[in-house]
Formats: C-alpha cells, sequence, structure tokens
C-alpha cells in the first residue's frame, strides 16, 4: 500500500507527500517525477506521463499560496499544455473550504476557472470558426481563438479526469456584451466541454511567489 | 530565464547552424529565431525543434535591441523580439517589439515614420459599424484595413507564427488612442494603443538614437491646450461679451445732432470757401460725424472740411466726396456709391466750432444741394470689428493650424475625410 493515511509514499523512490486531494487523482512523486494513479480505494497504479523539466519562469509554483474572494488556496498542481498556438500552464487550486479551481497561464495572461465544466452541444459551434460569433445561454460570443493540444505534461497532484489521454481541440470564446470568457473543449463529437473563466491581474491573488518578482510588479 | 527580479538568460543552440543564442522565456518560448541563420525553433511538435522555411534576419540594427529593460507605463519590460512588417502591396513598411513582464504579461511598441504607439491586448468589446468603432463609449473612426505581411524578424515569441500568414489588420484611431482588430486562421485579437512621445521611449530604454520622425504620426495628438470645444466655447462667450459691450455702446451713444445746413453750390461757389452757423460741443470727448447727403444722380460731389474751434483755433480737417452712378446692363440694374456719405472725426473736446467747406462739383452740372449734419457721440461699429477680429485671430488660426494637422495626419490614410 503506498497511501499511508493521507500520505502517499512512491513505490520507486518511497519519497512521502502529503495528499492535497482526495482520491481518485493523479500524483507526480516530487522527486522522481514518476507519475502515479490513487484510485477511489487508494490502490496506486503507476500512470505513464512525461516527466516534467521545468525550467520556466517559476511566478506560480506547486506549494504557491494565496487569497481569492478573502479565501486562502494553495497550489497543488500543473499542467503544461502545449497546443498548436502557444503553451499554456493550469494551476490546480485548493481552497480551504474544499472548493477547487483551475488558474490558467496562457502568454503570461491569467484566468480564474471553475473547476467544474459543463457538458454543452456541438451545435453551438457547428459551422462556426474564429471571429464568427456563437450563441450559448442568449449571450453571444465571439470565437477568438482555436487550439489543438499537442502535448501535456502534469505536475504536483490533480484530480483523475483532468488529464485527457486524447487530443482535443479548444475554443476561447469572448462575451460581446461584458468580456467573460468560456473555453469550449471539444474531445469529439459528443464529448464537449464549457469552462467559464475570468481575467484576473495576477496580483489580485496576493501570491506568495510574488515576493520573488517585486521589481516586475 | 527571467528568476526573482533579475534577468537571466538561457543559452540554445541553433539546430541548424549551432550557433549558441539567448533566451529570456525558456520553457515559456514557444517560437525562437536564431539570430545567425533565422531558423525557426517551434514548439509545435510538442518538443523544441527547428521547423519551416528560415525567417529573414533584419539587416539593420533594431532601434531598441532585443534583451532591453526598460520601464514603460509604470511597467518594466524586457524586449524578446523585433518584427518588421509592411502592408501587403504597398511600400509602408513599421516595426514591431514585443516587451514582456512576468506578472503583467506582454506589450506591443509599434514605431512607423519615427511615431511610436504602445498597444496591449483588449477584449472584444468592440461595436459599431463601418466607419466608426465604439470602444468604452469613444467613438473611433476607421483609418486604415490591410493584411500585413512579415518581412523580418529576431527574438522569441509565446505563440506560433507562421511566415507565410497575411493577418487580416482594421485600425481605427481617437488620437491620441487607437484600437485595431487582427484576424488571423486561428485567433482573432483586439488591442487599443496610445501614441507614445519618442523621448519617453528613449528614456525609458536609455536609447542614444531615435528613428527620425517623418510626417504627423496615426495617433500623434495635436499639440494645442484647447480642445475644439473648450476653445468654441472661450469664442462664444468672448463674442457674447463682444456683442454686449456694442449693445451697450449703441444704447449709451448720444447721436445728438448739433448742425443741419442746407447749401446750394452753384458755379459761383466752385473753389471758394462756405462757413457754416456755429454750434457748441457739450459733454465731453467724443467722436464726431460730418455728414453730407446730396442730390447727384450719376454725378458726384467734393467739399474738403476742416472743424474749426472758435475759441482755440484748432483744426480738424477731413474730406467728404459722394459719387452716386446707376443703370441697367444685360437687362440687369446696378448702382455705385451712395448720395449719403460721412466721417467721422475722433476725439473732439467740447467748445464753440464752425466748418469750412471747399466744396468742388463737375463743371458740366450747374448745381448741386447739399445737406450738411454734424452728429455728436455717435456709434461706430467699424472699431467693435477690429475688436472682433483681434478676438477672433486666434481660434481661427488655431483651427487653420489643427486642419492641417489632421490632414496631414489622414493623408496617409485611404478612408481620409478629406479632399486631397
Amino acid at each position: 500500500m503506498s497511501v499511508l493515511v493521507n500520505r502517499f509514499v512512491c513505490p520507486i523512490c518511497s519519497t512521502q507527500t502529503e495528499l492535497d486531494l482526495n482520491p481518485p487523482l493523479l500524483i507526480c512523486c516530487p522527486k522522481c517525477r514518476d507519475s502515479f494513479h490513487i484510485d477511489a480505494s487508494k490502490k496506486v497504479t503507476s500512470k505513464y506521463l512525461l516527466k516534467f523539466e521545468d525550467d520556466s519562469i517559476p511566478v506560480i509554483t506547486i506549494g504557491a499560496t494565496g487569497k481569492y474572494g478573502n479565501e486562502k488556496f494553495t497550489v497543488v498542481g500543473r499542467l503544461r499544455v502545449v497546443n498548436s498556438i502557444s503553451v499554456s500552464n493550469e494551476w490546480y487550486l485548493k481552497f480551504q473550504s474544499g472548493k477547487e479551481m483551475w488558474l490558467v497561464e496562457n502568454c503570461f495572461e491569467y484566468f480564474l476557472l471553475d473547476a467544474k465544466a459543463e457538458s454543452i452541444s456541438g451545435d453551438i459551434i457547428r459551422f462556426s470558426g474564429v471571429g464568427s460569433d456563437i450563441v450559448y445561454q442568449d449571450q453571444e460570443y465571439l470565437l477568438q481563438e482555436l487550439s489543438k493540444k499537442v502535448k501535456m505534461k502534469f505536475d504536483g497532484q490533480v484530480p483523475e479526469d483532468v488529464v485527457p489521454e486524447e487530443d482535443y481541440f479548444q475554443y476561447e470564446a469572448c462575451s460581446r456584451k461584458d468580456g467573460s470568457l468560456i473555453s469550449i473543449v471539444v474531445y469529439d463529437r459528443t464529448s464537449i466541454e464549457l469552462f467559464r473563466s475570468k481575467k484576473i491581474n495576477l496580483q489580485e491573488l496576493e501570491l506568495s511567489t510574488l515576493t520573488q518578482f517585486k521589481n516586475w510588479l | 530565464m527571467i528568476t526573482n527580479s533579475e534577468i537571466s538568460v538561457t543559452t540554445v543552440n541553433c539546430m541548424k547552424c549551432n550557433a549558441p543564442f539567448n533566451s529570456y522565456l525558456g520553457a515559456s518560448a514557444y517560437t525562437l529565431i536564431c539570430p545567425s541563420c533565422g531558423a525557426v525553433h517551434s514548439l509545435s511538435s510538442g518538443a523544441l525543434k527547428s521547423t519551416g522555411p528560415k525567417m529573414d534576419l533584419p539587416n539593420v540594427e533594431p532601434a531598441i535591441p532585443v534583451g532591453s529593460v526598460g520601464v514603460l507605463n509604470e511597467i518594466r519590460y524586457v524586449v524578446i523580439s523585433y518584427s518588421n512588417w509592411k502592408e501587403n502591396g504597398t511600400t509602408y513598411k513599421w516595426d514591431e517589439y514585443t516587451l514582456f513582464n512576468p506578472i503583467h504579461g506582454t506589450a506591443v511598441l509599434s514605431q512607423f515614420n519615427g511615431h511610436w504607439i504602445y498597444l496591449t491586448e483588449i477584449p472584444p468589446l468592440v461595436t459599431g459599424k463601418g466607419m466608426t468603432a465604439i470602444y468604452e463609449g469613444k467613438a473611433y473612426m476607421k483609418f486604415s484595413r490591410y493584411k500585413g505581411k512579415l518581412i523580418s524578424t529576431k527574438g522569441e515569441f509565446l505563440y506560433d507564427f507562421d511566415k507565410q500568414e497575411l493577418p487580416q489588420v482594421t485600425e481605427y484611431i481617437q488620437p491620441p488612442y487607437m484600437i485595431s482588430g487582427e484576424l488571423t486562421a486561428s485567433s482573432y485579437t483586439w488591442f487599443k494603443g496610445e501614441h507614445q512621445p519618442s523621448e519617453s521611449i528613449q528614456a525609458a530604454f536609455n536609447l542614444k538614437a531615435m528613428p527620425p520622425k517623418k510626417g504627423i504620426g496615426m495617433v500623434q495628438p495635436f499639440v494645442g491646450k484647447f480642445t475644439s470645444s473648450s476653445l468654441a466655447t472661450i469664442i462664444f462667450l468672448a463674442v457674447s461679451f463682444w456683442m454686449i459691450l456694442q449693445f451697450a455702446f449703441y444704447f449709451t451713444s448720444g447721436e445728438q445732432e448739433v448742425l443741419t445746413q442746407n447749401i446750394h453750390i452753384d458755379d459761383s461757389l466752385t473753389n471758394k470757401e462756405i462757413y457754416t452757423r456755429p454750434f457748441e460741443l457739450k459733454g465731453g470727448l467724443s467722436n464726431l460725424e460730418i455728414s453730407m447727403k446730396s442730390d447727384i444722380d450719376n454725378n458726384w460731389v467734393y467739399a474738403g472740411t476742416s472743424l474749426i474751434n472758435e475759441a482755440t483755433g484748432d483744426v480738424f480737417s477731413t474730406d467728404i466726396e459722394a459719387e452716386y452712378y446707376h443703370g441697367v446692363e444685360g437687362g440687369e440694374s446696378w448702382t455705385e456709391g451712395a448720395s449719403k456719405v460721412s466721417k467721422i472725426i475722433s476725439q473732439v473736446p467740447d467748445g464753440k466750432y464752425y466748418l469750412i467747406l471747399a466744396p468742388v462739383k463737375p463743371e458740366n452740372l450747374r448745381y448741386v444741394d447739399i445737406t450738411i449734419s454734424v452728429t455728436r457721440d455717435v456709434f461706430v461699429i467699424s472699431n467693435g470689428l477690429v475688436a472682433l477680429g483681434l478676438i477672433l485671430a486666434f481660434p481661427v488660426f488655431y483651427f487653420i493650424r489643427r486642419n492641417y494637422f489632421e490632414q496631414s495626419r489622414w493623408s496617409n490614410s485611404d478612408f481620409s475625410q478629406y479632399e486631397e
């Protein structure tokens, strides 16, 4: 058994890591960088995922803390997604209340996303391309970007279902009315999810790592 | 790589020519251009690889070297790339510099003919149609629409780009601001730009030399302390005050007639002096209007006139000439001149006076009857018109100068409202 109460013991290097999320989840050993799946019964199996060689700019790191809406959070996981246009770093936030959200950095713009997706019909984006408008829940959105996932790496701890094996397409759209953002992820014709997001100023989150970048604030 | 509050570089070896070059973005870079051979290194396959055709490298050093650090609009930036673009199908070329800050993201500095614009991305909350776009409640006028073509570039980028792609760009201006929409196959992005004085760019990046300025920049503000509306308000208030004063002068003028005398001029009086009855001026220093009314018809009459102060002998001289002609030509009647004329003598003090007239009439006119009138303290509009001219001179000059400035600005646009 590699999970002791709420602690994960790496089967490869025996490093112990506190579990920040409830199983089922994916976890990357912080020492040997191997990835594992922990199911609901806390059974650990090896999960082959690309190892993370992190040499990007450490504005946000796993273990960083912050505050949003007067609620404290900890950064517990990360996905690094290389798509056909750019690189996104998606940080998984665990709040003290138990709430979970994504903090996404794309070209060093920052967005907060609800962790829960809405399943939608493909009719919304049928025959629509970049530059055209779609309507969702009576609101008009401009399709601003279309990309395809090329490669994904993960680090830390994330829920098991957030690392899709297959490729997907992703639309970014912005409301014509109030600038609110949605991401539409198309896995296949029948599996399409919508995430609501909000652009934020990183300084709003009072991240513990920002003190190291005080000359850039 | 940018860490903590310092900037250090990661060395990358070109996969084509093996030359080392610097990267400030490290693993965050999506596209890197080798500054030695132009090889494009891209993450588009998931791992950094040399892909596609080589990029043309700039053949002159950019005004702001890649890697320069400066503070612009209170944000510290490092310049991570330089690109030279042209409007497809024309000779218009401009430079773009990508500015990077790990907290605030990226911005673009655009330079055309020595004029600089600082651009940041905005949400697509742009409405309006045709020649006008509305953003944040302000109207922007359409200035240009074109396809951009990348000529040369160096540095690194946070995103993928296709050297062959021609982004469709539409620009609207409201100096010193602009908004522009840029459409490619994979993205549609809006930017808001603001004019930057070249001195501020030079100071921010500690540059020794700047590109020379030519013409008027697209969003270069007109240097004047007045907006059109404030100037119009000032003119309105000044003209209103002037009108009030003129009305006051008119209603307070005495218009006191002190002499009316009929004079019959025949050949016996030609070149002889005629003395009028004496008259008295009271009420203080004022102007005097001497009028001559005659019955001439297609003819003229002249009177050399002298106003004599009985006590002091002071003389005020003037000439009065009346000409009146009329006729019909080509079925249309015409007139020229007037049979009643007047002259104003200013600042005549109180006292007893008389006029000496030296009348002259045409030889072929047997006689002419004239009536000489002298009126004290008359309302004279001419002085007021001079004052009005002086009041309006500055705003008229200001508007002319401003109009010329705007014509020059719009001479670079295909959507100019000004006739060439």
